[in-house]
């Protein structure tokens, strides 16, 4: 038996005699023992300020109102750009008498949309006045169509095509009016 | 209502007290307005009247004064100053189906008078509109009634739909327009813009640059001094008798109306002439107008200067003349 073995072999014995004797001890004890103060307002204290360790959890909410948000916005958007492209439609200098076809169906389109606006808002006016802005409606009207088929037969004259646009513009501004309430048209 | 057994003569006078009673009551109802308050010497002032007769003057006060008769079916007259901005309005109920019916003298009748830097801006339906000495620029819009501003500068802009726009001694950036009244202007300076589509534009001592425009009224320029004009018509003449400055810069076009052109002095620019089935007159220059050898058409094309003359005519003619 080498050295290191009788260590051991000594080191073992010591450890038995320790486990006996705390087993010994240990018997002695008393089972129904009472502790040496009352812990049970500790472990309930204890128990009560504890927080649960809860799993981190990604939260959705603000993606989701972003996400919502943008869709909105996008829709305005493009609802809006629809909405210009219907309220005001231009005429391109140098079109051609198939652009100029498709200009003035939506065009007219506006127009006479804010035609019968027009006629409803301002309905109460005085018939002679009712009257006037009737028979100018239609000398701007006359005057497109005129101007038109100008355009339609010289469609590359741009001094014609301001024209045109400025009896466009001149034809909605005055539909737009609402003259049936005193100083409201300004 | 008449008592039995009277005459004529009895049912005749009858009938006139009753007239008279009546017209007297109609009268009656117009109330008199007669107030005055500070503002501001260079203010924003805004009226708008709906029926009836309205003059506003510039004067050297600072103080708005309002004097005349209102409307009958007045619900609300306001006169109020807030800072530099002043209101005068007079309402009258929105359903004015009756406006005119039997006794038409039932409209507004009033005088403003404004400070003379005053920014005015009148808005009006069946209103005859007279401004005058008003400096700090006129936004004027208006339905049925003419329009006539006097001694006016900065921005005056002047619309109306069948009334007929007038406007003398302004200058500044001047912008015109009616549907069917005409536009006329007596000695204008500045940038100026004068539109009509059934109305004439008639101008006469201007200067600036100008843009006329009409559908089917006539466009007639005198005395005018011109260094850029556009002026184009559909069916309208233009004649236009100008002095020329040394960098004059004229385009005129129309589509069936013919193009005078009169300079009281040597044009010194390049002409181009052109015209569909008319014919041009040229007796400025002994140049000849080339006639198209297949289609009906006549160009002309000289030079006098560094200036430019554009004339284009579909079917009307051209006459150019110094």
């Amino acid at each position: 038996m080498s050295g290191q073995d009788k260590i051991q072999d000594k080191k073992g014995h010591v450890d038995g005699a320790l486990s006996l004797a705390l087993a010994r001890e240990l018997r002695q004890l008393n089972p129904e023992m009472e502790p040496s103060r009352d812990l049970w307002p500790a472990i309930e204290r204890g128990m009560a300020q504890y927080v649960q360790p809860t799993k981190k959890r990604l939260n959705w909410m603000p993606y989701s109102v972003a996400a919502s948000l943008l869709i909105a916005v996008s829709a305005l958007v493009s609802n809006v750009v629809l909405m210009k492209q219907q309220t005001a439609p231009v005429l391109v200098q140098g079109t051609d008498i198939f652009s100029l076809d498709e200009n003035q169906v939506e065009y007219l389109k506006v127009r006479n949309t804010l035609k019968d606006q027009f006629m409803e808002t301002n309905r109460m006016l005085p018939l002679a006045t009712l009257d006037d802005l009737n028979h100018n409606i239609q000398i701007l009207e006359d005057a497109r169509i005129e101007i038109e088929s100008q355009v339609r037969a010289n469609p590359q004259d741009a001094r014609l095509i301001e024209l045109l646009m400025r009896i466009h513009a001149q034809e909605i501004e005055l539909l737009k009016q609402d003259y049936s309430k005193s100083g409201q048209f300004m | 209502m008449i008592p039995p057994n009277l005459s004529f003569l009895q049912i005749n006078r009858f009938l006139i007290l009753l007239a008279t009673l009546f017209f007297s009551l109609v009268s009656a109802a117009r109330e008199s307005v007669d107030e005055i308050k500070s503002a501001s010497a260079s203010g924003f002032v805004k009226v708008s009247i709906v029926r009836g007769d309205l003059e506003v003057k510039g004067w050297d006060r600072d103080e708005i004064q309002v004097t005349g008769e209102l409307d009958e079916q007045t619900n609300n007259f306001v006169f109020r100053v807030d800072g530099d901005e002043a209101f005068i309005e007079v309402k009258i109920p929105d359903i004015n189906r009756n406006w005119c019916v039997g006794y038409c003298n039932e409209g507004s009748d009033l005088t403003v008078m404004v400070p003379r830097g005053s920014t005015l801006k009148v808005s009006v339906v069946s209103t005859e509109v007279k401004i005058s000495d008003v400096l700090g620029g006129l936004d004027i819009g208006g339905v049925s009634g003419d329009i006539i501003a006097k001694n006016a500068s900065k921005r005056v802009r002047i619309s109306s739909v069948s009334g007929s726009v007038e406007l003398r001694n302004a200058k500044g950036r001047i912008r015109l327009s009616s549907v069917s009244g005409d536009v006329e202007v007596t000695d204008v300076h500045g940038t100026g813009k004068y539109h009509s589509v059934s109305g004439d534009i008639v101008l006469d001592e201007v200067s600036g640059d100008m843009d006329l425009e009409s559908v089917s009224g006539e466009i007639e320029a005198t005395s005018a001094f011109v260094s850029v004009l556009r002026g184009s018509t559909v069916s309208g003449d233009i004649r236009l008798e100008f002095e020329p400055s040394s960098d004059v810069d004229i385009e005129l076009n129309s589509i069936s109306g013919s193009i005078f052109l009169d300079a009281s002095d040597k044009i010194a620019a390049n002409f181009d002439l052109e015209t569909g089935s008319g014919s041009i007159r040229n007796r400025i220059t002994s140049d000849e107008p080339r006639k198209s050898k297949y289609v009906r058409d006549e160009t002309l094309r000289f030079s006098t200067g560094d200036g430019r003359v554009y004339l284009s005519t579909r079917s009307g003619n051209i006459t150019i003349n110094d």
